[in-house]
């Protein structure tokens, strides 16, 4: 415990707010080296910020109690400053034939709010500008805070919903999926492609092939929205987007007497700049004799060139390649392999027959769950009034009094300004001085 | 307006800024306002003539002036000659101003002027509100952040300054205001640089589902973030004034600038299709 107020010593040091700045600048520089993608969640990244976080927070603290004292009573005179006005003032001007009444009209020409006595009078201005660091550096670290726990608590991942139909959301369903720590679990909604549009124009912008997107539970509908390109789909915390696009393949496997094994979406990935499968889907499957096959399907590429990105056409000329070969115990032995176009089926090693029943187009949705977000941008809202607060209406105060001294009058000033800045007081010592001279000659 | 009158306009306007940059620095340094005055106005109507250009091709192509070098740094020039030029007007002893903005200016619109001039659609991706806020923020940041550099630049030079030069700057404002004025455009320049990341921030949740992915372009504009942070830390609690300041704040316009032109140059990035194309 001893050590506790060196500890608060340390982390309030201006001097150390300024190198971690720097230095939490120059780590973030590190990490756009190509190749060092990974840097930012490395400690040497999170332990300089965890630091500044601190820092950031023990500055605030004293910055909160600084505040409150002196918006508590800002133009109020203590025994010291009273002491100081009459020995040791920062600023004396001839006062000439000004009174205190005159030093009031000229603070309030100043837009300062004033509290005078016969012959002390005190100006202040910009109070609500004590405000601002504090609920900027309070903003920063509460930032800082959401963001983490946000990361921690949040899951993002690509979902690929053939049209026509849902999928539950749920981590098999997923393609790709990252989950923080802390996570809580999936919702188990059911998201699903209603309609799928080749195109859509709006404002004169084609904003490529676009789903119209359903949320449901229990087969009840919750949201349904066309999403595309900064047109998300939202449900709670749940953001949607359009991601990508590509092809399923309605595969089925029956028995040669026709019985119905198995039937499953196959999705089948683009490539952006090639818009050509770019790895085959697989799934696995146990025959009637107890053997695992693993049959992988993938979109055979057009042989006349590439499609555009929003040509759906491919779907009905689609042709996939199917491989089976068995898993388990032994060298994977590749039984057969052929190619497919819709409506045509293959015979499996067992017996059973594959058939490509159809494609459609999926749309590849990005779903991103994290609750943080309205949080971080209502906090990035009162970060940015904090620091306008701060910087651009900053309290300041002056107290003048008015003496006189073997028969000469003067004006014994003080100043306080929040970023130490001398030149209100020296303006407003000038338009006094001004005054008094101006009177004197009269 | 057709690509090819645009250009000649873009020429007369880039003539326009060199000459002003000449009737600038020798009217100041020979002491002889009529010049400084021809400087003035030759800026303006350059100016002029530049937003002319500027406006016809956004009726043409129907977009404002930030996709691809040609149009976001011929912007940036002009947001800088008419700030400046409105800044000399009302105050003339700022003509030193002038005289530090207009070659950077001119040679600005120059190097812009050597880039391609393609005309780059609005995707679906940028078909957004926020790519305006996003934008003018950006604008407003560099802008204050240049306003800044210069006058940090003219605090610097009044120190140093002997002979003409230095009676010429003798009708500046005091030091202290110098001083004060940079530390006002520095202080400005880092609450719109920060809307400018936020609104980034948010409108990349709105297209991609993510608010921040420490892409190059988000990382370095973060960088310049918290380099001008740490500068105004330096200012308002190490009493970093004067020269100190001066030196600070010019040190880091090169890390803003890096953000907003040299990072698409040098990283493959998501960010870089608003200045390199697609």
């Amino acid at each position: 415990m001893r050590g506790l107020p060196a500890l608060d010593r340390f982390l309030r040091s201006r001097s150390l707010a300024v190198g971690l700045i720097v230095l939490v600048g120059v780590l973030s520089a590190i990490g756009t080296v190509p190749g060092n993608e990974s840097f930012y969640g490395s400690p040497l990244f999170v332990l300089p910020l965890a630091l500044l976080t601190l820092a950031t927070a023990a500055c605030a603290w004293e910055r909160t109690a600084g505040a409150r004292r002196l918006a508590a009573d800002p133009g109020s005179v203590s025994d010291a400053l009273a002491n100081r006005l009459r020995e040791h003032p920062q600023i004396v001007v001839p006062a000439g034939d000004l009174t205190a009444d005159d030093v009031v009209r000229h603070l309030r020409t100043a837009r300062m709010h004033v509290r005078s006595g016969p012959t002390l009078v005190a100006g202040w201005a910009g109070r609500a500008g004590l405000l601002g660091s504090p609920l900027f550096h309070w903003s920063l670290v509460a930032l800082f805070v959401v963001i983490v726990l946000g990361q921690a608590t949040a899951s993002s991942g690509l979902i690929g919903v053939p049209a026509g139909s849902s999928v539950v959301e749920r981590a098999e369903s997923y393609g790709k999926l990252e989950t923080g720590p802390l996570f809580l679990g999936h919702t188990r909604l059911e998201l699903g492609v209603a309609e799928w549009r080749r195109t859509l124009v709006v404002d004169g912008i084609d904003r490529g092939p676009v789903p119209t997107v359903t949320i449901a539970r229990d087969g009840r509908e919750l949201e349904r929205e066309l999403v595309y390109a900064n047109r998300p789909l939202r449900h709670g915390t749940m953001l949607v987007h359009m991601n990508d696009w590509g092809l399923a393949a309605d595969v089925s496997i029956e028995t040669s007497g026709g019985e119905a094994l198995d039937r499953f979406p196959v999705l089948v990935d683009f490539a952006d700049d090639t818009r050509s499968a770019t790895r085959p889907a697989r799934v696995e499957y146990a025959d009637s004799a107890g053997r695992r096959w693993r049959l992988s399907v993938r979109l055979v590429p057009p042989a006349d060139g590439r499609p555009a990105s929003n040509d759906t056409s491919t779907a009905a000329d689609a042709i996939i390649e199917a491989r089976a070969v068995t898993t388990g115990p032994g060298t994977p032995q590749d039984a057969v392999r052929d190619r497919l176009s819709i409506g045509e089926d293959m015979s499996l090693p067992d017996g059973n027959i594959l058939r490509f029943n159809d494609a459609t187009p999926y749309a590849r949705l990005s779903v991103v769950r994290d609750w943080s977000v309205w949080p971080i941008y209502t906090l990035l809202v009162t970060a940015t009034i904090g620091l306008a607060l701060s910087l651009l209406l900053p309290y300041r105060a002056i107290w003048v009094l008015v003496t006189e001294r073997e028969g000469e009058r003067r004006l014994h000033i003080v100043h306080r300004h929040i970023r130490r800045e001398r030149l209100f007081a020296e303006t407003i010592a000038e338009s006094l001085t001004t005054a008094a001279e101006k009177g004197t000659q009269e | 307006m057709s690509l090819t009158l645009e250009i000649v306009v873009m020429w007369v306007a880039v003539t326009g800024y060199a000459v002003a940059s000449v009737l600038y620095i020798v009217g100041l340094t020979f002491n002889l306002p009529r010049l400084v005055t021809a400087g003035l106005i030759v800026s303006a109507a350059g100016g002029i003539v530049h937003l002319v250009a500027i406006l016809g091709r956004w009726v043409r192509i129907g977009h404002g002036p930030y996709l691809g070098f040609y149009e976001v740094i011929s912007s940036y020039a002009l947001v800088t000659v008419l700030v400046v030029a409105l800044l000399v007007w009302r105050h003339r002893p700022l003509a030193v101003v002038g005289a530090a903005a207009m070659p950077i200016a001119f040679l600005a619109i120059g190097a812009a002027m050597l880039t391609p001039k393609g005309e780059l659609e609005i995707t679906s991706r940028l078909a957004s509100w926020w790519l305006g806020i996003h934008v003018t923020f950006a604008k407003l940041s560099y802008g204050a952040f240049i306003g800044a550099f210069v006058l940090a630049l003219v605090f610097l030079l009044r120190e140093r300054a002997t002979g003409s030069l230095s009676e010429m700057l003798q009708k500046l404002p005091r030091q202290e205001i110098v001083d004060d004025l940079s530390f006002r455009f520095l202080s400005v320049g880092f609450i719109f640089l920060g809307i400018m990341i936020g609104a980034g921030a948010i409108w990349a949740n709105e297209a991609w589902g993510r608010y921040w992915a420490w892409d190059p372009i988000e990382t370095w504009s973060l960088i310049a973030w918290l380099v001008y942070a740490a500068v105004l830390h330096g200012r308002l609690t190490l009493g970093w004034r004067g020269r100190k300041f001066a030196w600070a704040a010019m040190a880091a316009l090169p890390i803003v600038l890096f953000a907003l032109v040299g990072v698409p140059i040098v990283y493959q990035s998501i960010h870089g299709a608003y200045l390199t194309g697609y």
